[in-house]
């Protein structure tokens, strides 16, 4: 009982976690999606949110959790600014152009706050910080849990637009084959702007709702961006539902091996997953899934 | 939920660039810890042999970016805070006044960058007679290797062990070893608990896996298991974590009398965090690292009360130079600050005793003299005096503890002030 007990409360604490890892990788992959751009700063832009919300709520003493929706609509108009200004010159360039430009932006975020702000630890004082749910005999950080909620109505949020609004489907037309949806009218930049911005908007806001658990400071956009590739690469990349469950099934993983293996190890099983899943199945794990679905439709 | 078409075009490509994508995301993660900018080094030539000199060249080798970038910047705040002071005072006054200049170097949070830093530092321009650093003991081993080939004393407050086991003849370390703060660590809180009528008998010990929390944690076993106690946890775990959930909730099970931590900021607050939510109230004792800094305070404010850790010097003794860093940066001056502090009046000191522009004549003189100057003088003990491997033979660990959102020493009784307060009573 008390094994079991043990393994329901670190699949609980794998699932809080593994929602919060979805909720930040899942605009890397709706970037790619889109844009066929790897954003390597996608680390950086959560920094950059995690900094605005501390500065937002120390200044009008406000929860980073009310603030969130706020540095995600600037988060957005960020994302834009750096599409027209960084991404768009280089949108046909070489792949390896594409990734210097994105992996040099996210050195000068991560160096320029270091510069802006000092090397300090940063983190706000929240009162649920210490508080606990229980259900079932499980217990719940209401962090985690407010983290997790979030993380939840996003990604209905997302769904919503992607397949209900006109804009939402002509960008996913714009994903599935340029030139057509330009024939009917789309503009592609305008879908490509919209498309970078979200993806920065979902990650800064992110960093908003992650902000009472943790601390921030310049460089911890690289404590997380392993963790953001691993789920968007397992997912299989532009995937968002892909990204979804990966971000599951990482925090799953990661939380079940700290049961059997010793902590510093909690990262093994995860790239063993990985690697596994990069040998056997091509785009990742959902593409074996998506491909059958794909031929089922058009047998 | 989703139609999930966004790939659809790309299938061919697919696997070749999450390989791709993969490779590279995993040599950014691997190799941009901590982008270095590179130190200020100006080059003045004053290569004169005479001991009546303008200047005396200081050279610091620091974190000052990556994951311990903030201990570095805090020890960089003490270093020019001791050189302004003795600047101010009048210089090294058995040289004709000389000045101490001071140069800077980024060592990164990054060994094999650390060691490299040192190189390019050392044989640019003319070579600092002395330097202090590198904070952490993992970048402090590689600089110490680069500082002992060009001759070059290194004054450091690395903690690791196996600094002062190389036979290294450049190498000086002001505070105790690794093995001494674990079995302080250990065994003051063992005295602290016996003092309040508790008695520890079950203990967790948790660590950063770095140079720095594996040679404490292991002091703190070998310690466990001399004065036959139960470690019902010995648990390391990366100090990148960016959750302690899965860390507390073993501790937690592993119900110990007192949790040992050996922990940087971030995993510290990170840990408290946990702590709290899982509602633990075990004593913890922290092995330095952050759990006496200043922004261990401002993350986790009332919190922090009751929380031990040891120390290499008792924090409401720092004197003049605490009150003046108070000043100067707005908040208490902490341990690496004043260590650093101390390891730079100690090279005023040696020059002022034996005036000297040669590095391997400085170094003698190290070994030799007894150093009670500013911030040497609120070392445990009053002064620094170093034997022929460079161990500070007086040092001394002290326990402090987290009282009213101060840090106050409170153990052992012959050397501080305070008193200890068991949690929870």
């Amino acid at each position: 009982m008390d094994i079991l007990n043990h393994v329901a409360q670190s699949v609980a604490n794998g699932l809080l976690i593994g929602s919060v890892y979805a909720l930040i990788s899942v605009g890397l992959t709706l970037i790619f999606g889109v844009m066929n751009i790897v954003n390597f700063a996608h680390g950086e832009f959560l920094m950059v949110g995690m900094f605005g919300a501390y500065f937002a709520s120390t200044a009008f003493g406000l929860d980073p959790l009310w603030i969130a929706p706020l540095i995600g609509i600037a988060g957005f108009l960020l994302g834009a600014l750096v599409e027209r200004t960084i991404i768009e010159p280089i949108i046909k360039a070489p792949q390896s152009a594409q990734i210097i430009a994105t992996v040099g932006l996210g050195i000068i975020l991560a160096n320029g706050a270091a510069a802006i702000f000092g090397n300090n630890f940063l983190s706000v004082k929240t009162p649920y910080q210490g508080e606990t749910f229980s259900l079932f005999g499980l217990h719940f950080a209401a962090t985690f849990v407010y983290a997790a909620a979030y993380a939840v109505v996003m990604a209905v949020l997302l769904a919503l637009f992607l397949n209900k609004t006109r804009f939402g489907k002509a960008m996913r037309a714009t994903a599935q084959n340029r030139g057509a949806a330009q024939l009917l009218g789309i503009d592609p930049k305008r879908m490509y702007m919209v498309a970078f911005g979200l993806g920065v908007a979902l990650v800064t806001l992110a960093g908003s709702v992650i902000l009472p658990y943790t601390l921030v400071y310049p460089f911890i956009g690289q404590q997380y961006v392993l963790i953001m590739f691993t789920v968007v690469v397992l997912g299989g990349l532009g995937s968002i539902r892909g990204a979804i469950i990966a971000g599951l099934v990482v925090g799953v993983i990661q939380s079940l091996s700290t049961l059997l293996l010793p902590s510093e190890l909690q990262n093994l099983p995860v790239f063993i997953v990985f690697f596994i899943a990069l040998v056997l199945i091509s785009g990742g794990v959902l593409s074996r899934v998506r491909n059958a679905s794909v031929k089922l439709k058009r047998s | 939920m989703f139609n999930d078409a966004l790939t659809t075009s790309k299938q061919h490509s697919a696997r070749r660039v999450a390989w791709r994508v993969a490779a590279v995301g995993t040599a950014l993660a691997l190799t941009l810890t901590g982008c270095s900018s590179g130190g200020g080094d100006n080059s003045s030539g004053n290569g004169s042999k005479n001991v009546k000199v303008d200047e005396v060249r200081l050279g610091t080798i620091l974190p000052l970016t990556g994951s311990t970038a903030q201990n570095g910047n805090n020890s960089l705040h003490g270093i020019e805070l001791a050189v302004e002071q003795i600047n101010a005072a009048g210089g090294i006054k058995s040289m004709g006044g000389a000045k101490i200049k001071l140069s800077t170097a980024d060592a990164t949070s990054d060994a094999a960058k650390a060691a490299s830093a040192a190189t390019q530092f050392l044989s640019k321009g003319e070579p600092p007679l002395a330097i202090v650093g590198a904070y952490a003991s993992g970048l402090t081993i590689t600089v110490a290797r680069v500082t002992e080939r060009a001759k070059v004393p290194l004054l450091s407050t690395g903690f690791a062990d196996e600094l002062t086991h190389q036979g290294y003849k450049y190498f000086f370390q002001l505070p105790p070893a690794s093995s001494l703060m674990g079995a302080a660590q250990f065994n003051y809180a063992i005295d602290i608990a016996k003092d309040a009528g508790k008695s520890i008998d079950k203990v967790a010990i948790v660590y950063a896996n770095n140079a720095y929390g594996e040679s404490q944690a292991k002091a703190l076993k070998a310690q466990a298991d001399k004065a036959g106690k139960t470690v019902v946890l010995n648990e390391g775990y990366s100090p990148n974590i960016t959750d302690a959930g899965p860390i507390v909730s073993k501790i937690v099970a592993s119900k110990p009398d007192a949790i040992y931590s050996i922990a940087y900021v971030p995993d510290s607050v990170l840990l408290m965090r946990a702590l709290k939510a899982q509602g633990s109230d075990v004593p913890i004792f922290g092995g330095t690292g952050g759990y006496i800094t200043p922004d261990f305070v401002k993350a986790l404010g009332d919190q922090v009360n009751d929380v031990f850790s040891i120390t290499t010097s008792n924090p409401d003794g720092y004197g003049d130079i605490g009150a003046a860093y108070l000043k100067k940066y707005g908040e208490f001056m902490p341990q690496e600050a004043h260590d650093n502090a101390a390891a730079v009046y100690v090279f005023a000191q040696a020059l002022e005793e034996h005036p000297t522009t040669d590095s391997t004549d400085l170094a003698k003189y190290l070994h030799e003299g007894k150093f009670d100057q500013g911030a040497a003088a609120s070392m445990p003990g009053g002064f620094v005096d170093f034997d022929e491997t460079g161990v500070n033979v007086n040092a001394k660990p002290v326990m402090v503890q987290w009282q009213n959102k101060s840090l106050i020493g409170v153990w052992p009784a012959d050397i501080v002030k305070g008193k200890p307060v068991w949690p929870g009573q």
